[in-house]
């Protein structure tokens, strides 16, 4: 089986976009590493350099430890699934199935056998003598995967395989991919631009931003612990709540969050962290607080509860997410497309304010009968599962 | 706009039409009929349209031209040299439109002009210059003289590569993944989908080279290698001019035409259909 390495790859477009900067990543054998990031933001291109369709500007990718840099996509080994299946419009699905194997040159009963348990294993079977066109999507769909699996490639490389499906047939789609990848144990890598996919498929997530690596890690490490700003804003669904704020301790002793005007008390352990990371009482910092950091405010301590002005309530019939805004406060945009993340880009760090945005901070709760539907209302905040970042979006620990 | 005016816009319309339809389609109907004409009397009647009330049709014509000359001989001829243009034609080009849409190498982009550039210069201006070249290499009055410098065409060439351009790149990415060489890619990918432009190179080649007459009358000697055009032109240099033979050896003439189109023309509707379909 095969482990996947990129060193220090760079991939320059003669366009002159630098699509891919300097990422090192290691997928170990069987993993299933999903590729995440909004678009544009060199994913693709990073899985086609593994496919060998692209070759890198600098950087060396090794598939199963061997270098493949020099190597032509059909010495690799690799099976490709496309976003739109480029299956072969004017071959029968079993054609379809048939062609990889054809190509190596197999005989005429190891193909047909191959295609047999394929086509079976992807419940194909009585679609073999049907043209692409008379499939449906989630058929498509499953064709594509065929041909990949058909003659055991040491890698399965996805390029938002899924994208074209509707939103019920990708659930299902979803877990059926997971599912076979985890019973053939093929290493990987599956491209998305959907956080929600990359949550529920990947053992690891490595989210890219602009080219450039930003965190990897399982998705549990990716959400409790991101490692900057954008990952707190991409990954997690409503999106994290980003504000301004500072930390500091009280004259009384107590160590407080201040944001605005509000005070809520903190852990002992936050001021610790933050501390080692800045003697200055009175920076500034970024802070995150996803929607479940919030919760009715006969949960915490009085210290910790903030006083809110709830301008929308959703049901979800488990949950409840209220829209709201907290007076003088303004939520901070993380979607890495503005002039502050261009600065971070060219390296000009910290002179530039991360921008302000529209909209109502949101938080997922529990028991929102409790809760008002409009109107100021009182919030618990679970402090301690605050996220703060610098001036530079980077998390600290 | 009130119903009347629209009729009478209709009728204006379709007027125009069929009078332009009249005009185009003349020279063909004049033809079909005065091969059914007498010979001495075709002139008479070229001024009016007695060619088409006249009831004395004969197949006089047909017969003197199907016995009088070497009809089947030039009609072998014809269709052997446009044959063998149109098939190796349809390979040859297709593989240079195939390379220049697909494939990456250096000089690419001249060649690509190059094709263009040629598109644009008229037969007639290279004709002393090849016919030159065709002399050096010894192949005067022959078939080869008549095939070989016209089965690439750059009209073909850059009819194939836009065609293949407008073919999805992925499918070349997933055979190259499926471990197919360009070549198989070609064979297998890119040339079934290209069937309608397969269908048309096959159409205009046929159309472009079954009527040459210069190029064939400066390259051959003698009835042996001459294709159907050229004995055409021996009717007028008899005197008195043949009218009604002249008219029935061009309706002869036109038969393999339609024959090829409606053939092809088949692949062609069933070659578009096929391109509405989304891998």
């Amino acid at each position: 089986m095969a482990t996947i390495e990129f060193e220090k790859l760079d991939k320059v477009f003669d366009t002159g976009a630098h699509a891919v900067r300097s990422v090192s990543l290691s997928v170990t054998d069987g993993e299933m590493m999903v590729l995440v990031g909004p678009s544009g933001c060199g994913k693709s291109t990073l899985l086609r350099l593994a496919a060998g369709l692209e070759t890198e500007t600098s950087g060396r990718i090794l598939i199963g430890g061997r270098p493949v840099s020099h190597l032509p996509p059909e010495q690799r080994n690799v099976a490709m699934v496309f976003q739109d299946y480029a299956l072969y419009p004017h071959m029968t699905v079993r054609r379809n199935l048939a062609f990889p194997l054809k190509m190596m040159k197999a005989g005429r009963a190891q193909i047909h056998k191959r295609v047999r348990q394929v086509a079976d294993l992807l419940e194909l079977g009585p679609h073999l003598e049907a043209k692409p066109h008379q499939l449906s999507g989630g058929q498509r769909q499953r064709v594509a995967m065929g041909r990949a699996l058909v003659r055991n490639p040491d890698v399965f490389l996805m390029d938002e395989p899924l994208s074209n499906l509707d939103a019920r047939l990708r659930v299902k789609m979803r877990r059926e991919i997971s599912s076979l990848q985890k019973r053939l144990g093929t290493t990987t890598i599956f491209v998305t631009h959907d956080q929600v996919e990359a949550m529920t498929m990947g053992d690891r997530l490595a989210v890219i931003r602009n080219g450039t690596l930003q965190q990897v890690g399982t998705p549990r490490e990716v959400y409790a612990h991101p490692a900057n700003v954008f990952v707190a804003g991409f990954i997690g669904s409503p999106g994290i709540n980003l504000i301004r704020g500072r930390i500091f301790r009280e004259a009384s002793g107590v160590a407080v969050l201040a944001i605005g005007s509000h005070r809520l008390a903190i852990p002992e352990t936050l001021i610790r962290e933050k501390q080692q990371y800045t003697a200055s009482e009175n920076e500034e910092l970024l802070v995150g607080l996803r929607p479940e950091a919030f919760t009715a405010p006969d949960m915490v301590p009085e210290s910790r509860r903030i006083e809110v002005d709830i301008q929308h309530i959703e049901e979800m019939g488990h949950e409840w997410f209220a829209y709201f805004q907290i007076e003088g406060i303004s939520l901070l945009s993380s979607d890495g497309k503005n002039s502050y993340w261009n600065a971070v880009n060219t390296g000009e760090k910290g002179d530039k304010d991360l921008p302000e945005r529209e909209g109502l901070m949101v938080a997922r709760l529990q028991n929102a009968p409790l809760i008002k539907r409009h109107g100021r209302v009182l919030l618990g905040v679970k402090t301690d599962a605050c996220h703060l970042f610098d001036q530079n979006g980077d998390a600290f620990l | 706009m009130s119903k009347s005016i629209q009729n009478r816009h209709l009728l204006l319309s379709y007027g125009l039409l069929i009078l332009v339809a009249l005009v185009f389609v003349w020279p063909l109907v004049f033809m079909l009929a005065a091969s059914v004409t007498p010979n001495e009397q075709v002139l008479a009647r070229a001024s009016g349209l007695g060619a088409l009330l006249s009831r004395d049709w004969t197949w006089s014509n047909y017969k003197s031209v199907l016995g009088q000359l070497e009809f089947f001989s030039f009609l072998r001829n014809s269709i052997f040299i446009v044959g063998v243009i149109v098939l190796s034609g349809l390979v040859v080009n297709s593989m240079a439109g195939y390379a220049l849409s697909r494939l990456r190498w250096s000089g690419r982009e001249a060649v690509l002009a190059v094709v263009i550039a040629l598109m644009v210069i008229p037969y007639e201006a290279l004709a002393v210059p090849l016919f030159f070249e065709m002399t050096v290499v010894g192949w005067i009055n022959s078939y080869q003289v008549q095939i070989v410098p016209f089965i690439a065409n750059a009209f073909s060439i850059y009819l194939f590569y836009t065609f293949f351009n407008s073919i999805p790149r992925e499918l070349d990415e997933a055979a190259r993944m499926d471990r197919a060489s360009p070549l198989q890619t070609f064979f297998h990918v890119a040339a079934p989908l290209a069937r309608p432009a397969f269908a048309s190179v096959a159409i205009l080649s046929f159309l472009m080279n079954w009527g040459v007459f210069l190029w064939p009358l400066m390259v051959t000697r003698g009835p042996g290698y001459q294709p159907l055009p050229v004995a055409l032109g021996y009717f007028s240099a008899n005197k008195p001019v043949r009218w009604g033979d002249i008219m029935a050896f061009g309706t002869l003439m036109v038969i393999p035409v339609l024959m090829v189109f409606l053939i092809f023309q088949k692949g062609f509707v069933k070659g578009i259909a096929r391109t509405g379909i989304k891998g």
